[in-house]
């Protein structure tokens, strides 16, 4: 089995709308997977019938029970992501900043904090309406642990693929380089990387492709709404032939992919041409 | 923080949505009004902003956090640290101890376990916080993560705390953020005065919209949204925003000729009137909000 991670670096370059269009083309080889747990949209356009979902606990969070407090402050003052205040000469944690480390309940004298288990969110399997499995998740607005919760879906997916018996996991990646990214190329094969001819987009595809580099996974790219601005484009085409990053395709900005996506549909649905595109991308890792 | 003056983060859930384009325009706006105010990327994991000016001088700071650092000479083996670490960061055998330095939170729970003091707190450089003024006297602050750390969080809140140390409280800082809904999102937001929410009338548009706007209910922080990207008959994020009572600051239509403009890093507002428009229309929203002190929703 093997894992295509897709990533941009700069979000809104076109990830999603082009998984949603491999995902339909290639939907008898894949178990599909959206790494975007943040801001997953993939389901958007699969419109999933749901198998099962889950609640995500991962790591725990502390409470303090105002009985026992004494309001010493010695938690307060120990605590590394300032998540305890004292409020009416009680300590009060706050949620959004508690990371769950639990130093705050080794220190506590009087013994009056515990570490409760912690939900980040959920994660599902489900059948697109092209007929593959996807595991697909949804972080809480707010919480911590996206990484896990992205190694999660992923680990979900992988046991999906083998119990299938699918050549290949197609994940659609989150934006930036950060910890999420780091989990979604974690086993993966290939990196399909999204971008766009412009300066912002060049400046996050130099430091994704480090990132890829680093982790020595091959990649491939495709240039995405590339008539937007054609000198541009040309040097992200030598950015990529200095490197030796295979340049898969170029796609010219389409009113289209907006339309399709507000209709609900991937962009070979409302036009018949991307078919042989997407296809001949699929070929970098078929 | 004491800080009194006044911070405006500038937000979307879903990537690609306008922000940098939105926080570049409104701070050379601002700063073209004579409106004191600084431009804080706090988008670490791809910081564009920097990439719209020219500047006058920059000056680079190296940033850090604390991660636990093994001593071998002190260590006693005496493996009580051993399965403690909340994070998976510190591995513990006879032989040796091994702490990762990027799973490593800081945290402190190892070093307060070990009896020995043979681990301790140290700093990790993470990134760094370039101080910048442009040619036009704008101030830019900039957060970068070094390629290959996983955590973004630490680096920016050090960004935010670095504008709010070192610029004066008379000034408005604007913070552009990292797209999403988690860690390094919450760590810009949870201190500003008001949230500018930019959304693109799409489908995925408008569900990652209720994603941050459902973050930002639970962290008690005001918003109001700017509409991007906008064509007639797209009124999704008009709809929801009229259904939910959230104000709508300012609309910027979809226009090939911007989209161009912008694709190379520059300062477009004075070749579109459409854009300057849009820009006085959400300043005005925001200052006359302010004023009044009913920051937004």
């Amino acid at each position: 089995m093997k894992e295509i991670t897709v990533l941009s670096g700069k979000g809104g370059t076109g990830k999603t709308s082009l998984t949603a269009a491999f995902a339909q083309i290639f939907s008898d080889q894949i178990v599909l997977c959206d790494a975007d747990v943040d801001a997953p949209d993939l389901h958007l356009l699969m419109n999933p019938s749901v198998l099962s979902q889950q609640e995500f606990v991962c790591g725990s969070q502390a409470r303090i029970d105002p009985g026992l407090c004494d309001g010493c402050g010695r938690c307060s003052e120990a605590c590394a992501f300032r998540a305890i205040g004292m409020e009416q000469g009680k300590a009060r944690i706050r949620l959004n900043r508690c990371e769950g480390c639990g130093l705050c309940m080794l220190i506590c004298p009087q013994k009056a904090i515990t570490l409760q288990p912690h939900s980040v969110g959920y994660w599902a399997i489900s059948k697109t309406r092209f007929g593959s499995s996807f595991c697909h998740a949804q972080l809480d607005p707010g919480s911590e642990n996206s990484g896990k919760l992205v190694t999660q879906v992923k680990k979900e997916s992988r046991v999906l693929a083998k119990r299938e018996a699918k050549p290949f996991l197609l994940v659609d990646g989150p934006p930036g380089i950060g910890c999420p990214t780091i989990a979604s190329l974690t086993g993966a094969n290939h990196v399909l990387i999204v971008t766009e001819p412009t300066r912002s987009a060049i400046h996050d595809l130099d430091r994704l492709v480090k990132l890829v580099r680093n982790m020595n996974l091959p990649m491939s790219c495709v240039i995405n709404r590339s008539t937007i601005n054609p000198s541009l484009t040309l040097d992200i085409q030598e950015y990529l032939e200095v490197r030796s990053i295979k340049h898969s395709s170029t796609i010219p900005y389409d009113p289209l992919f907006v339309s399709a996506l507000n209709e609900g549909k991937t962009i070979i649905e409302v036009s018949q041409k991307y078919q042989t595109i997407i296809k001949r991308i699929g070929e970098d890792w078929i | 923080m004491n800080r009194k003056a006044c911070s405006i983060a500038i937000s979307s859930g879903k990537g690609g949505a306008g922000k940098t384009t939105l926080s570049v325009h409104l701070a050379d706006f601002w700063h073209a009004q004579k409106l004191p105010v600084a431009l804080v990327d706090a988008d670490v994991e791809e910081p564009n902003d920097a990439l719209f000016f020219s500047f006058a001088r920059n000056e680079s700071h190296p940033s850090f956090r604390s991660v636990a650092k093994w001593d071998e000479s002190l260590c006693a083996h005496c493996l009580r640290c051993k399965g403690t670490c909340a994070f998976n960061a510190l591995l513990a055998s006879h032989q040796k101890v091994v702490v990762y330095d990027t799973l490593c939170h800081g945290c402190g729970v190892c070093v307060h376990l070990c009896p020995h003091k043979a681990l301790l707190m140290s700093p990790l450089q993470i990134g760094s916080i370039t101080d910048g003024m442009t040619t036009n006297g704008l101030r830019v602050v900039s957060g970068t993560l070094d390629v290959g750390q996983e955590l973004a969080a630490p680096l920016v809140h050090n960004t935010v705390t670095f504008a709010q140390e070192h610029i004066s409280e008379e000034t408005i800082l604007l913070l552009d953020t990292a797209p999403g809904v988690s860690c390094s999102f919450v760590a810009a937001v949870e201190s500003v005065d008001a949230v500018i929410l930019i959304a693109e009338p799409t489908r995925f548009g408008r569900f990652d919209l209720e994603l941050a706007v459902q973050a930002l209910t639970k962290l008690e922080r005001p918003f109001g949204v700017v509409i991007n990207k906008y064509e007639p008959g797209l009124d999704c994020i008009h709809d929801y925003c009229s259904s939910q009572s959230i104000p709508i600051l300012g609309c910027i239509h979809q226009d090939t000729d911007i989209a161009r403009a912008l694709s190379e890093g520059s300062i477009i507002w004075k070749d579109f009137p459409m854009l300057s428009k849009a820009l006085e229309s959400i300043t005005n929203q925001v200052l006359d909000r302010k004023r009044k002190q009913v920051l937004l929703r």
